[in-house]
């Protein structure tokens, strides 16, 4: 059921680019705003690159066990 | 006092409250627990706009009620969740708890309608105190602990704020709160510290992810709601543009959203994510345009109503289980779904899901920081709402009552926590709904339309994407039974061994002083226990017997001297 989901709202999402298209000359502020999908890609990418990032620091050395301040 | 009959401090309608409490009968008590705030929540909508309530403390006039637009906005959500607050935790027997969370709430909103410096001071720390009392009702060893930690470090932001006042004070010859400038001198910048240890901008923020998981289940649903935000409407009066807030806010977004990932507390969670919601607040100070400041207030508000509500949500799990960590949570869709469903309306509200308050509210300060060309900024803001709705709507929901089914006993909860639960829920899809009635309460007029066509577009585009990220990574996620070190390692590990080190030199130190001291006596002891042999080396104990001349001696000389006196006399 939660795959079903994860497809159905991904789709939406991807759906959207259509009025990224449509409302593409008329976009004004930032050159974000000038690429179809953007944020598509900014909360993929964003996505992974907190969880890896987070994870990266944890294994650096910030992850320890949970008596680490009763045996320290 | 004067001025007061109609400028009465809504703070000290909290107080005589909690004076109250402990005077009543058990069965009346919870229903004047909750009234005390309702009355509070209506006095506030009542109250004329204006200053009154004036005190003369030695030389200073002190002014315990100045409303105006922003202290009233802010009021009225702090009166508001204590009176939520106050019903999720209807049932607690424990009366100290009670009087501590009005006491709590009334320090909150003392600094809200404080006209001086020296009440906003008095009420600031009247905050510290019986907040602390919140984290130590829990009865645990690590709630103790994280209470005194919790302590020290208010007790030096709240001195540090002080000092900051008194320089102030002496610069400025007045304790009027005005808003201050970055050339304002040492004083604004101290008192900048005392403030930002209380919103707790990173690297001042550890007090906040140590001691609020630690917290009774009620307790930190008013823990969630008072210290940070009564510190954001300060930044908003004293401290409106300063680009450095700017900074600090934006980058604090990010950072508590990055160690919500790695924390294992449920409600550790949550804290990190106070950390990084309050970011956002105080980057709309930074920002310091009307639509900067009108978006920090309004996410105020919205963020104090959705953090209740996940609070109330996962103590809800807490109290039903008595399980607060995810590695031990699992599978309770079934046993908590009324939770679930209202967890989920916060989680939906704190990620910015539209039709939920944080929509409305989160885009207005991103808004503002691209208005005002602080597109790196926005991108931060962006980003950490990528990592709310990860960790909040995502992570935490899927592995609580998602899940392998750990199997849990579920205890029934009290129906008060249910309707408290409710009630916030309905306020935060109300103003989801209606985002007029929000904006109206604002300190400037609201130009700003979130429904937009593009706003709506980024936001689903973000939010659907990461779910998909989530999906993708989610094996990734899986919680481990682990701590993330945080700044608080300085003073937890380097710090308490260099304190210990300290320590165990000075009880060294003081140990050999004692040690040679008692040797010296010794030394001395042996030395004269018998003069009549000095210098040479004493052998034996001084006793007088043996240095007086012998009795016998006496008598055979007094003898011989009378005989001879005998003798004489015959001849």
């Amino acid at each position: 059921m939660m795959k079903r989901l994860v497809g159905a709202v991904g789709l939406l999402g991807f759906l959207t680019i259509v009025f990224d298209l449509s409302s593409h000359a008329t976009n004004h502020g930032g050159w974000w705003l000038r690429i179809p999908g953007f944020f598509i890609l900014f909360g993929l990418v964003g996505c992974l690159f907190l969880i890896i990032g987070a994870k990266a620091l944890g294994q650096a050395g910030l992850l320890k066990d949970e008596d680490y301040y009763d045996r320290h | 006092m004067t001025g007061t009959s109609s400028f009465f401090p809504p703070a000290l309608i909290l107080v005589a409250g909690a004076m109250l409490l402990p005077l009543l009968m058990k069965k009346i008590r919870p229903w004047i627990y909750v009234i005390f705030p309702l009355l509070t929540l209506l006095w506030i909508i009542w109250l004329p706009t204006g200053e009154g309530a004036h005190l003369s403390l030695g030389n200073f006039n002190l002014v315990l009620v100045h409303k105006d637009a922003l202290s009233f906005i802010f009021g009225l959500i702090f009166s508001f969740i204590a009176l939520a607050g106050a019903i999720y935790s209807f049932h607690l027997k424990d009366t100290a708890h009670l009087c501590a969370s009005l006491l709590y709430a009334a320090g909150a909103l003392g600094v809200t309608f404080a006209g001086d410096f020296l009440t906003l001071f008095i009420f600031w720390e009247t905050m510290a105190f019986t907040s602390l009392y919140l984290i130590w009702a829990r009865r645990k060893k690590e709630s103790y602990q994280a209470g005194f930690r919790y302590l020290i470090y208010h007790a030096l932001g709240g001195g540090i704020l002080l000092a900051g006042l008194v320089l102030h004070f002496q610069q400025a010859g007045s304790l009027a709160i005005t808003s201050l400038q970055t050339q304002d001198g040492l004083g604004a910048w101290l008192i900048l510290v005392g403030v930002v240890i209380n919103a707790a901008v990173p690297p001042l923020h550890p007090w906040l992810a140590d001691a609020y998981p630690k917290a009774t289940v009620t307790g930190a649903v008013f823990l969630s709601a008072f210290t940070t935000k009564a510190a954001v409407y300060v930044l908003l009066r004293v401290f409106p543009g300063w680009e450095v807030l700017l900074v600090a806010g934006s980058i604090m977004t990010v950072y508590g959203v990055v160690f919500a990932i790695l924390a294992n507390d449920i409600r550790g969670i949550l804290s990190y994510h106070i950390i990084s919601q309050v970011g956002y607040m105080v980057a709309g100070v930074g920002v310091g345009t009307t639509m900067g400041l009108n978006g920090s207030a309004a996410h105020a508000f919205s963020h104090i109503l959705y953090k209740a509500l996940l609070f109330m949500g996962t103590g809800a799990v807490l109290e039903a289980t008595g399980r607060y960590k995810l590695t031990d949570l699992g599978g309770l869709s079934k046993k908590l779904k009324a939770p679930l469903i209202l967890y989920m309306i916060a989680a939906f509200s704190i990620s910015g899901v539209p039709l939920f308050n944080g929509f409305i509210s989160k885009s207005m300060v991103v808004a503002a920081a691209k208005e005002a060309h602080h597109s790196w900024a926005m991108f931060l803001m962006l980003l950490a709402s990528v990592g709310t709705f990860l960790s909040v709507g995502l992570k935490l929901p899927y592995f609580t009552w998602g899940g392998k089914d750990k199997g849990l006993q579920v205890k029934k909860l009290p129906a008060n926590m249910y309707v408290a639960m409710s009630l916030v829920a309905f306020i935060c899809i109300l103003h989801g709904v209606m985002p007029g009635l929000l904006y109206q309460l604002l300190p400037f007029p609201v130009d700003y339309h979130p429904y937009s066509t593009s706003h709506l577009l980024e936001t689903i585009q973000i939010l659907s994407f990461t779910l998909v990220g989530f999906w993708l990574a989610r094996k990734k996620l899986v919680p481990h039974a682990q701590i993330a070190l945080d700044v608080d390692w300085l003073y937890r590990y380097p710090g308490k061994k260099a304190g210990q080190f300290i320590l165990d030199e000075a009880v060294a130190f003081f140990t050999w002083t004692e040690k040679v001291a008692r040797q010296g006596v010794k030394i001395s002891a042996d030395w004269i226990k018998n003069p009549m042999e000095l210098p040479a080396s004493p052998k034996t104990s001084y006793s007088p017997d043996r240095y007086r001349p012998p009795l016998r001696r006496v008598i055979s000389w007094l003898l011989v001297v009378f005989i001879l006196l005998i003798a004489l006399s015959l001849i």
